[in-house]
């Protein structure tokens, strides 16, 4: 009887540790079931910039050389507010440099100097000349490699080509130390010194000439940073006339 | 073994000679009834639960029923906001197209009055150039006239002085010829170069 008794009150505990099952009281609701945004539309890669003009295009200017008797103009662009670079022919036997922004503003150079490495040239502005600057690239662009030209071709309106690295090539003009780069980018007098950029907007090279068969050359991005590090390279521009 | 069941048997009737069968009876039932009382407490108990358990879940029932039913407004209220967010994106989207093509065409007209202005600047800064050099072209003609009118002045001086009474020696009169011509060479010269640059 005992065994039975014992049966029954472990049926019971059984049945009562079932009770234990019983669900949960609902916990209070959420106040707000909207997630607040992550990202704010003004971030991301992807973002507008203030005025619709890519960034390419805000560094990207226009340079006017008035000379001795002449008047010629190619393309810069920015490395910082006061800096912009451009080629050594472009500011040849220079009595003033001017340069224009995408959006219209005139600025004059304050100093240029040249190096003979290369066919670049650095010249200096007291006006900032905007708040959008290079991104310079680590490395040299390679064959094949998506480029894209941002200039002022025959001296008119900013506009934007797209071409291929075609591989190292040795300079055309004859004045260059080292190599250079073609592509298919097709350029004209005016686009000297356009910065030529990658799929990511970086600046991988400089445009300085171009041949018959519409290839164009540029002073690769490891000659431009060499420059800039070593300063000793330039010489400043005096003016002529 | 027969002894022992004989035995039984002698002791059983013995016992129903001895003590009647109702005062045994009585004797043992206490002894068997409290497991049933266990029982009937047990179950008593577990009715007790089960009905505390019952109203326990009843509660949370009613408590999840009107959990749902505040999700379920809350569905339709967010379902209804998503729908408007939607329509309100698909007019956004619309402004989003026009003003894409308002800002194309703004950048456009951005980027042709900086042209037009750059080549107004290379205009202007070309006239800049041209009115020097005309400048300088007028400063050397007035220069060259002015030699031209000096010579002039110099032969009729060389004249007169030829033509007056007063003695000069030889040398004299060379010298100022030499001076003289000197001054109509340069004179001269200047005019001749001027003539060139304005025929180019």
């Amino acid at each position: 009887m005992s065994r039975s008794v014992v049966a029954l009150v472990a049926a019971c505990t059984l049945a009562l540790s079932g009770c234990n099952m019983l669900p949960q009281a609902p916990g209070p609701l959420p106040t707000d079931f909207v997630p607040s945004p992550s990202v704010s539309p003004g971030e991301g890669p992807g973002a507008l910039s203030p005025d619709g003009f890519t960034a390419a295009q805000r560094m990207t200017v226009r340079v006017r050389n008035v000379g001795c008797g002449f008047i010629s103009t190619g393309t810069g662009f920015a490395l910082d507010a006061h800096t912009l670079v451009t080629n050594r022919h472009v500011i040849e036997d220079t009595k003033k440099i001017q340069v224009q922004t995408y959006d219209g503003r005139s600025i004059n150079a304050t100093t240029a100097s040249t190096t003979t490495v290369a066919d670049i040239a650095i010249i200096t502005t007291e006006e900032s000349l905007g708040g959008t600057f290079a991104n310079v690239a680590r490395q040299d662009p390679v064959e094949t490699d998506v480029v894209t030209v941002v200039g002022y071709p025959k001296g008119g309106r900013l506009s934007t080509v797209s071409g291929v690295v075609l591989g190292e090539s040795p300079d055309p003009l004859g004045s260059a130390i080292g190599t250079v780069l073609a592509t298919t980018a097709t350029v004209e007098p005016g686009s000297s010194g356009s910065p030529v950029l990658d799929e990511d907007g970086r600046v991988v090279g400089v445009v300085y000439a171009k041949n018959k068969s519409n290839q164009s050359f540029i002073v690769p991005v490891s000659t431009l940073k060499t420059l800039l590090d070593e300063t000793s390279l330039l010489v400043p521009e005096a003016a002529q006339c | 073994m027969s002894d022992g069941e004989d035995g039984l048997h002698s002791d059983a009737a013995s016992r129903d000679v001895e003590t009647p069968p109702r005062s045994r009876n009585r004797s043992t039932k206490p002894r068997r009834r409290w497991p049933w009382i266990v029982v009937i407490l047990i179950l008593l108990g577990l009715l007790a639960t089960s009905i505390t358990m019952t109203y326990e879940a009843s509660v949370r029932s009613n408590e999840w029923s009107a959990q749902v039913a505040e999700i379920t407004d809350t569905s339709y209220t967010l379902g209804k906001q998503v729908a408007d967010e939607k329509s309100e994106n698909v007019r956004l989207n619309d402004n989003i197209d026009l003003l894409e093509e308002q800002l194309s065409n703004s950048k456009d007209t951005v980027l042709q009055l900086s042209d037009q202005k750059a080549q107004w600047r290379d205009d202007t800064e070309f006239a800049q150039q041209q009115v020097e050099a005309t400048e300088n072209l007028v400063t050397r003609a007035a220069s060259a006239a002015n030699g031209l009118q000096r010579c002039a002045d110099g032969q009729q001086e060389l004249a007169a002085t030829l033509a007056s009474d007063e003695e000069y020696t030889p040398e004299e009169i060379t010298d100022y010829q030499d001076s003289v011509r000197e001054l109509c060479d340069n004179a001269e010269k200047a005019n001749s170069d001027l003539q060139e640059e304005l025929a180019q």
